[in-house]
């Protein structure tokens, strides 16, 4: 297991640098225009502009500007913003933990939601509370995370006046507060993950209780909930693991979204800025980032197989 | 499988359902149940669009970071809602009889937040470093070629010796370049002292949480702290006007003071007895945009015909909902704005004339318009308006921030909006915008005529004078309508009943410093 995961991990190397280069010479190229101009605003000259390139050294060929960078990345160093007046490390580290927070709270909510309605819609499919649940599930992948979130804060917010200390602060400086102000993004954020993994664990459940190992279990007079949960909800939860590992790169895209919507400052909001106003240090150091993300929340999903299923074995 | 009630296990699972359905509710005690409002004393709670970019003035600041920065940086001297400058850090000045050195006499009693003191010295600093290359501000232009030198005759008198008498320094000094930082505090924070400001203002910095607030406290040693009646400010972020109308329903902000605020939310919350609508004094204007140098926009009477077949009461009416003024001209408020004119009216058929006169008729290529996306309904209305008299036009859309760069770059011809606020000078945009040495004057306009009336305007110091030449250009501008203005409107910040001492400059820039709640 340990060899596989060691050959995991030097797979994201060149994961990196293939994505890192091609979004280089993207920005520069494809999405085009003058970080310089974006910066300056309408105090902008052309020959200001011209003097600020030099000194950003943008008006180098691309190649040397992707060396320098790659050279400046074997010391950790992911250069300065241009936007912003700070390192891109301290800027990517100062927006990070408010995105982790919340897709972790949005996964673990999610998880909590999907996995008990996943089981009752599945047994219970043909009561009218599972067929509401149902249905329910349909609106949660339909609805918006945005639209969602504005009717959270009006309800909450406006009507119900329920976030009156619910602007954003850091965990260890408050965390009741932290908590608060987290909490409905989480929500938005999860609802359709909720509503999509429930389906999908409604599914697969549905096919684990037609095995010959279930009607085994229920002719040896196992309780019902024996069979449901230790049985077929033990197989089911398998390919489980992988929507939800595969749901990481878009419940970060999804990020972006929510933290505009509550103002959380965190990393797909920097990133989306940056992308806008041409910060490429910053779109550079978070696509870094994100990619080591998405490539560790793969292997974290095989690894996951391996505890979670016996007859799975890594070489 | 099946209970013996025929369902499968659902007497189980629908426990194990309610008992966690339960369990959520119960977590809403996360929430403080504070009733709406709740606030700690002395503190108000403001509102802005955009992230806080920069806390240096001179570097990176955009224009709305004024809102922060006018309460840790002070200006020799500021503009009140008429355009009238008193003092701040100076008590006084004079201008000499040349008109090439203006003299500064200083405050006395001042001290930057980190206990250095303000003096003809550091005023003297703070303009050389707007002045010297390697500094990289954005705000060289507007002193390069003017200021020849600042020289501290005293502890409490600077004096700036200028290249030619220039009355629209003033204006200047009063925006971001004119603010005084600690020179003790660049040296020590270098790089990062855009995250570490030091100023002499009423407020001292706290915190900065990117992307999120700016955190800043009353200064003590503030010399008119007896005026400052807050004990904290905090900035809020929020980017969508939704949800900073939300905030401030639900009673998280006390103020908001978005650039962009949309007429519908300006419009219910005047109709809400519990908040307050304050408009700006002056305001900012809007016109179609057009490059003259460029076929066909180099034909004069094609650019007139657009002008006459703007129907701006229509678009007021439809786009704004009533909100602001129709407007044919850019001069709208201060000593040097007439009253008696308003620009070109609305006139359809004299626009299908000069669209005739121009020739443009036999050619079959429609006109492109580049629209900022944000603004979609404001350029279908416009490209009905023109297709109106005859004249067809397709719509492409450019987002909010490539427009500008895209404009000054010189890749669209054609563009709407063109938005632009108001300067306590007049020569501070009619310079920059249509002088054809201006920085800014991306339409490439040319007339020499204009060119002379800016020149003789900007240099005397008699205001008759000055407002005399500035009427005769604006209609010079005007008539060859590289730009064609169709909207001004005011800022507005909403706020809850309550908060006292709100009020806005000249240039649409709250100064917040003095209000309370």
């Amino acid at each position: 297991m340990w060899r596989y995961v060691l050959r995991r991990m030097l797979v994201l190397i060149p994961t990196v640098a293939l994505v890192t280069f091609g979004i280089f010479f993207l920005m520069r190229t494809a999405v085009g225009g003058d970080p310089t101009l974006y910066l300056m605003g309408h105090e902008a000259t052309l020959q200001q502009a011209a003097q600020a390139r030099t000194r950003l050294g943008l008006d180098r060929p691309i190649i040397v500007q992707y060396a320098e960078w790659l050279r400046r990345l074997g010391s950790l160093d992911l250069g300065r913003s241009f936007e912003y007046p700070m390192d891109v490390g301290p800027a990517l580290a100062g927006r990070l933990p408010a995105t982790l927070e919340l897709t972790l709270m949005a996964t673990v909510l999610a998880l909590l939601v999907a996995v008990p309605a996943g089981v009752f819609t599945a047994v219970g499919r043909h009561t009218p509370l599972g067929r509401a649940m149902s249905a329910a599930t349909m609106a949660g992948i339909c609805v918006p995370n945005f639209w969602l979130g504005m009717l959270l804060i009006y309800v909450f917010g406006v009507k119900l006046g329920w976030l009156a200390n619910s602007a954003y602060v850091p965990l260890p400086e408050n965390w009741r507060q932290n908590l608060g102000s987290m909490a409905l993004p989480a929500v938005s954020l999860a609802a359709y993950y909720a509503a999509s993994w429930t389906r999908y664990l409604n599914t697969a459940l549905l096919v684990a209780l037609q095995h010959d190992y279930v009607r085994v279990a229920q002719a040896k007079g196992l309780a019902d909930r024996t069979v449901v949960l230790k049985h077929a909800l033990r197989n089911a939860i398998i390919p489980m693991v992988t929507a939800v590992g595969q749901s990481v790169p878009y419940m970060l895209a999804g990020a972006v979204i929510v933290e505009a919507v509550f103002s959380l400052p965190g990393l797909g909001r920097l990133l989306s800025d940056a992308i806008q106003s041409r910060d490429y240090p910053i779109v550079q150091g978070a696509v870094l980032l994100v990619t080591a993300a998405v490539v560790a929340s793969s292997l974290a999903v095989d690894v996951a197989y391996g505890v979670l299923d016996p007859r799975i074995r890594y070489d | 499988m099946r209970t013996r009630s025929g369902r499968v296990g659902s007497r189980l699972t629908r426990r194990r359902f309610m008992a966690t359905v339960a369990g959520t509710l119960g977590a809403t005690t996360l929430y403080s149940r504070a009733p709406a409002g709740a606030q700690t004393k002395g503190t108000l709670r403001i509102a802005r669009g955009a992230n806080a970019r920069s806390l240096d003035p001179h570097i990176n600041a955009r224009l709305y970071d004024r809102l922060v920065l006018y309460t840790l940086y002070e200006p020799l001297i500021d503009a009140d809602d008429r355009g009238n400058f008193f003092p701040v850090l100076a008590r006084s000045w004079e201008v000499g009889s040349t008109g090439r050195v203006v003299t500064f006499h200083l405050r006395s009693d001042v001290v930057f937040h980190d206990g250095t003191p303000f003096t003809a010295d550091v005023v003297k600093y703070n303009i050389e470093r707007i002045l010297d290359p390697a500094t990289g501000s954005e705000h060289r232009a507007r002193f390069e070629g003017i200021i020849q030198g600042v020289r501290a005759a005293n502890a409490a008198t600077a004096q700036f010796y200028l290249t030619r008498p220039y009355p629209p320094l003033l204006s200047e000094l009063i925006d971001r370049p004119g603010l005084m930082v600690s020179p003790a505090a660049v040296r020590k924070y270098g790089k990062d002292f855009a995250r570490n400001p030091v100023g002499t203002g009423p407020f001292k910095f706290v915190e900065w949480i990117q992307g999120s607030r700016v955190t800043v406290q009353r200064n003590q040693r503030y010399w008119n702290v007896k005026a400052i009646r807050s004990e904290q400010m905090i900035f809020q972020d929020f980017p969508e006007p939704a949800v900073a109308d939300a905030q401030l329903r639900g009673g998280q902000v006390d103020v908001v003071t978005l650039e962009d605020l949309p007429a519908e939310d300006v419009l219910a919350f005047q109709k809400d007895s519990g908040y307050l609508v304050i408009p700006s004094p002056a305001y900012s204007w809007s016109a179609i945009q057009m490059k003259e140098d460029v076929p066909p926009f180099d034909n004069r009477d094609l650019r007139q015909a657009i002008m006459y077949a703007i129907d701006r009461e229509q678009i007021v009416k439809v786009i704004y909902h009533g909100l602001g003024k129709a407007t044919g001209k850019f001069f709208h408020e201060g000593w040097w704005a007439d009253p008696r004119y308003n620009g070109p009216a609305y006139n359809p058929d004299l626009a299908r004339q000069k669209l005739k006169a121009s020739g443009y008729l036999d050619r079959p290529a429609p006109l492109l318009l580049y629209v900022q996306s944000s603004t979609v309904p404001l350029g279908e209305m416009v490209q009905a308006q023109m297709q109106a008299i005859g004249l067809r036009v397709n719509i492409r859309l450019v987002s909010e921030r490539d427009l500008y760069p895209m404009v000054l770059r010189g890749e669209i011809p054609f563009s709407i909006p063109a938005t632009w606020t108001p300067r306590p000078d007049p020569n501070g945009l009619a310079y920059i915008l249509w002088d054809s040495r201006g920085y800014a004057n991306t339409s490439h306009y040319r007339n020499p005529q204009v060119d002379k009336l800016l020149d003789a305007a900007a240099a005397t110091y008699d205001r008759n004078e000055r407002a005399r030449l500035y009427r005769q250009a604006e209609r010079l501008i005007v008539d060859d309508a590289s730009y064609v203005f169709y909207y001004a409107s005011p800022d507005y910040a909403i706020m809850r009943r309550g908060v006292q001492g709100f009020r806005y400059g000249f240039d649409l820039i709250p100064r917040v410093a003095g209000a309370w709640m």
